[in-house]
């Protein structure tokens, strides 16, 4: 009797098979407890396999990316003369909109020196990261990114793009980093209504990839339409950043509070490049 | 190197090659909303094929690779493909080979199966705090379902690899 690797499997074993698989199933188990309390740490056979495999995703990924995008180009040459008149009107529109920015922004600098008080805004120090690979299973939403210890990212490191909130870094290795994206059932966010100011937490795993803003109070004002920002509330994410917008408002069950879908600002099943905050000063 | 030794890197890298492109270039196929699970496709039709011993063996250490490319804990798909491994290979000899039905409706009750130890493996460890109900609508049922269609194919390739090549005298092993 001879097993897959070539070595001898004792008739006495094979006759044992329940034994054998209690022992896996034990083993396994065992497995599943010590990386719990292991937390963000990784393993190192888990950090040696992704860190050997990164460059092979990276490349398979962006050869993907080009395949894509060429088919995009092709299909969608004719859109793009509208698209650009369009985009002519819009930016007329914001060089308006940035003009008025400025003078508020001046206005908002010269009141807080009156008051005395500090910067609203903090200040970030950035890596930028290339997405390599993401969660083949159905379970989770997660992707490895190509900046991992070497480049200073750390485990609970804030992932953003120009658009707003990515997610957070969950485990790092030498030169990649797992980042669990705010749309995982696992994720957990302090969030506000960026006029309402209601708060509460943005929790991942809604329908069709969309969020949920719960443990909004019953007289919550919280409008469909309005932009989700961090609270900075729990400590991670700094406040104010761009989280999604309210796509529909719910009494929860048994009408003791609300509950609020949001629709990610971020495209997060389109991601290529990343912005990991290395620090942040206020 | 012995046909054994050639067998298992084949099939060791055909599971590290299939996990490298559903994470990447085959990270877009959807059947139903669901990613169909090529591991278990691969796992199960070698256990049908060959037995529980190798459906143990290439449960744990498919559902491994699998633990450590994706975010899952390291151990709860190793744990829940493994046990399917198992008992699909307890199947052995009473599926004919040649039939391609019977393997996808075993690979149907293998996926269903498989979500729901998965459910509890990682729910008991805190991963996973949807309701069962919600898991089975939105990820077990389709999963299954998606797997079991791809199946056949995965189930003809899987013989193929154990299939002795017309050069070779010496008999397969098991």
């Amino acid at each position: 009797m001879v097993n897959e690797s070539g070595v001898a499997m004792p008739s006495q074993l094979r006759n044992h098979k329940y034994l054998l698989l209690a022992v896996a199933t034990v083993l396994l188990t065992l497995l599943m407890s010590i990386a719990t309390k292991e937390g963000s740490k990784i393993d190192p056979a888990e950090g040696l396999l992704r860190d050997l495999l990164a460059p092979v995703q990276k490349t398979i990924l962006s050869c993907s990316y080009k395949i894509g995008s060429t088919i995009d180009y092709i299909t969608t040459i004719k859109r793009l003369g509208e698209e650009n008149a369009y985009l002519s009107a819009e930016i007329a529109r914001l060089k308006a909109e940035q003009n008025l920015a400025i003078e508020t922004r001046e206005e908002n600098v010269r009141l807080r020196k009156l008051l005395n008080l500090p910067p609203a805004m903090e200040v970030f120090r950035f890596v930028a990261a290339r997405v390599v690979a993401r969660d083949s299973s159905n379970w989770y939403n997660t992707l490895i990114i190509d900046q991992g210890c070497q480049a200073k990212v750390e485990a609970d490191s804030v992932v953003i793009t120009n658009d707003g909130v990515v997610g957070r870094v969950q485990k790092v290795s030498a030169r990649t980093a797992e980042v669990l994206l705010i749309s995982d059932q696992r994720s957990a966010v302090g969030a506000m209504g960026q006029s309402s100011r209601d708060v509460g937490v943005l929790r991942g795993g809604d329908e069709e990839g969309y969020c949920r803003l719960v443990y909004l109070p019953r007289t919550a004002s919280v409008q469909v339409g309005e932009i989700i920002i961090t609270s900075g509330l729990g400590g991670n994410f700094p406040k104010g950043l761009v989280l999604g917008q309210v796509m529909e408002v719910q009494a929860e069950d048994y009408g003791l509070g609300k509950f609020a879908r949001v629709k990610p600002t971020v495209d997060l099943d389109h991601l290529e490049e990343v912005l990991v905050i290395l620090e942040s000063q206020s | 190197m012995s046909l054994s030794t050639r067998r298992f890197f084949l099939i060791l890298g055909g599971l590290v090659a299939v996990l490298v492109l559903q994470g990447t270039f085959l990270y877009k196929l959807k059947l139903f909303g669901v990613r169909p699970d090529f591991i278990l496709a691969a796992v199960g039709s070698i256990a049908l094929l060959h037995g529980w011993p190798r459906g143990l063996l290439w449960g744990s250490v498919g559902g491994l690779l699998e633990d450590l490319m994706s975010g899952s804990l390291p151990g709860s798909h190793a744990l829940a493909k493994s046990i399917v491994g198992f008992a699909l290979g307890l199947l052995e000899g009473k599926v004919f080979k040649e039939n391609i039905i019977l393997p996808a409706i075993a690979l149907f009750g293998a996926g269903l199966a498989e979500g729901v130890i998965f459910y509890l493996a990682s729910g008991l460890f805190g991963e996973i705090e949807w309701a069962f109900v919600i898991v089975v609508r939105k990820v077990i049922f389709p999963t299954a379902v998606a797997t079991a269609l791809f199946s056949p194919a995965i189930y003809r390739i899987c013989e193929s690899i154990y299939k002795p090549s017309p050069y070779d005298r010496r008999q397969p092993l098991l």
